[in-house]
């Protein structure tokens, strides 16, 4: 059931800007930068980033699509997972930007950490987050937040883009 | 869904699309620099072979070693077979080691079936006698649907010694499923008039009246050991009425040329053939490693029920 909205398609894009130029500000050699991702609605943002970062300051960033699947510490307590694509370049010292939409336990956040050092050692791995809806389970927490939206754990956080969802927007259910 | 992987023809389209997706995606793998993923950390992966294979038993052991799986080799031919155990012990005895997945080939057909009552992994057939090799069959049909995109309507000739071949049944009972016409070719001891009937197929005896419109062509292996024994007059003979050669091809160049190996050049296939730009041997190789990735993730990669219960339930049933 539907509790709040939180926000629409403009504050979206809004923070999209704001988050492009935070690490706009906190890196220089854009040529070792990679956003990575994360299946499903990481990809569709790392997407948007790169767009903005072209459009706003004509710097065109890799992005690369990560599968956390594999990586997942509770397949053996699920349903099988259909597998999605991934396409990552070498990781091999560079700079990485994890981006995915919310953040939550943390533990997709590791499996993706595992997973991009099997294709290289990077320089640094940092993390993009659009919402954080609080309850970690592990040390984990994001350089480039979009919103700290507190949270109970009956809620569910659903981030929903045009890309698959034809609507940008973020609500709570209960 | 399936529990083990036995036969192609129990084998539901959708089960075999997905397999083909997951497949795709396991492809990637394999390029990395770091070719393992840890999807089946900690499981147990038994190959018991009884008889002799390199290629097949080395493809279920690297698939399952890239996705992280502890494999151990068993070559029961040399072992307790030879001191008059039975299958059944055999089994059990596998079984009191605790693996996830036992994959099995055996020269009588159906012992793979037989022996999902003795033990609680999941069973995949790696070939059953004359019966059913069904993951080369589901390699054979990923390689092809990568090349064709659809199946449908595609005549996709399988030339050699059906009678004596899992793979050919395995391959006709997929491909079939994907909607592809299947033809058979070979001398008449070996590929039988009734199979027409029986398994709804086209049979030719004139190579090159099968050759004529195919899309593919996979070509069997003449199993020294069996077939060239009894059931044709010579290899020879065999090489001259219906080995695969350039001269053969002339009238259909574009035909894809496949072979699940070893390859006994010179006799069902030439040289010039099998090292030709459409043949797609070495792509079946690296495709079935992927697709053997890909059939243990459907079996292992997600919640188990409690070990041994559907154990019980067979015997049950079965009155074992």
């Amino acid at each position: 059931m539907l509790k709040a909205k939180i926000l629409n398609e403009q504050e979206i894009n809004k923070i999209l800007h704001r988050l492009m130029y935070e690490i706009y500000e906190n890196h220089k050699d854009f040529d070792k930068l990679l956003l990575v991702g994360l299946w499903t609605r990481g990809v569709f943002l790392s997407r948007r980033i790169a767009e903005i970062f072209l459009n706003e300051k004509g710097i065109r960033l890799d992005t690369s699509e990560l599968d956390v699947t594999p990586y997942r510490d509770d397949l053996y307590t699920k349903e099988k997972i259909a597998l999605k694509t991934t396409n990552l370049i070498s990781t091999r010292e560079r700079s990485i930007i994890i981006v995915d939409d919310v953040l939550f336990t943390g533990r997709t956040i590791r499996g993706a950490i595992e997973a991009i050092f099997d294709f290289g050692r990077p320089k640094k791995i940092e993390l993009l987050i659009l919402i954080d809806r609080g309850h970690r389970e592990l040390p984990i927490n994001a350089n480039y937040l979009g919103r700290f939206v507190p949270t109970s754990s009956k809620e569910d956080v659903n981030v929903r883009l045009k890309e698959i969802d034809n609507v940008d927007e973020v609500i709570i259910l209960e | 869904m399936i529990s083990h992987l036995l036969s192609t023809k129990n084998l539901e389209l959708n089960e075999a699309l997905e397999i083909f997706d997951n497949a795709r995606k396991f492809l990637e793998v394999l390029d990395r620099p770091t070719k393992k993923v840890p999807i089946l950390k900690g499981k147990l992966i038994l190959t018991v072979f009884f008889e002799p294979s390199t290629r097949t038993r080395t493809s279920f052991e690297i698939a399952g070693k890239t996705l992280g799986a502890d494999v151990v080799n068993l070559s029961v031919s040399q072992s307790s077979t030879k001191k008059g155990e039975t299958i059944k012990d055999t089994c059990l005895t596998l079984n009191a080691m605790k693996p996830d997945c036992i994959v099995i080939r055996h020269s009588v057909s159906k012992i793979p079936d037989y022996i999902t009552n003795f033990t609680s992994a999941k069973i995949v057939n790696a070939g059953d006698g004359s019966n059913e090799h069904p993951s080369q069959a589901l390699l054979d049909a990923f390689t092809l649907i990568q090349h064709f995109g659809d199946l449908s309507g595609k005549k996709i000739l399988i030339l050699g010694d059906v009678l004596n071949s899992r793979v050919a049944r395995s391959n006709v009972w997929l491909l079939k499923k994907f909607g592809a016409k299947v033809s058979l070719c070979g001398p008449s001891t070996l590929v039988r008039e009734e199979f027409e009937k029986e398994w709804d197929v086209d049979v030719y005896w004139d190579l090159d009246e099968a050759i004529n419109d195919a899309d593919a062509i996979i070509v069997l292996r003449i199993q020294l050991e069996r077939a060239a024994s009894a059931w044709i007059p010579s290899t020879r003979e065999y090489s001259i009425f219906y080995g695969l050669n350039s001269k053969r091809l002339v009238n259909n160049n574009k035909v894809l040329i496949m072979h699940p190996g070893p390859m006994n050049r010179g006799l069902e296939i030439s040289s010039e053939v099998a090292d030709s730009d459409n043949a797609l041997i070495r792509k079946q190789v690296t495709n079935g490693l992927a697709i053997r990735m890909s059939i243990f993730y459907h079996l292992l990669g997600h919640k188990v029920d409690n070990i041994g219960e559907h154990l019980d339930k067979n015997t049950e049933q079965r009155g074992y």
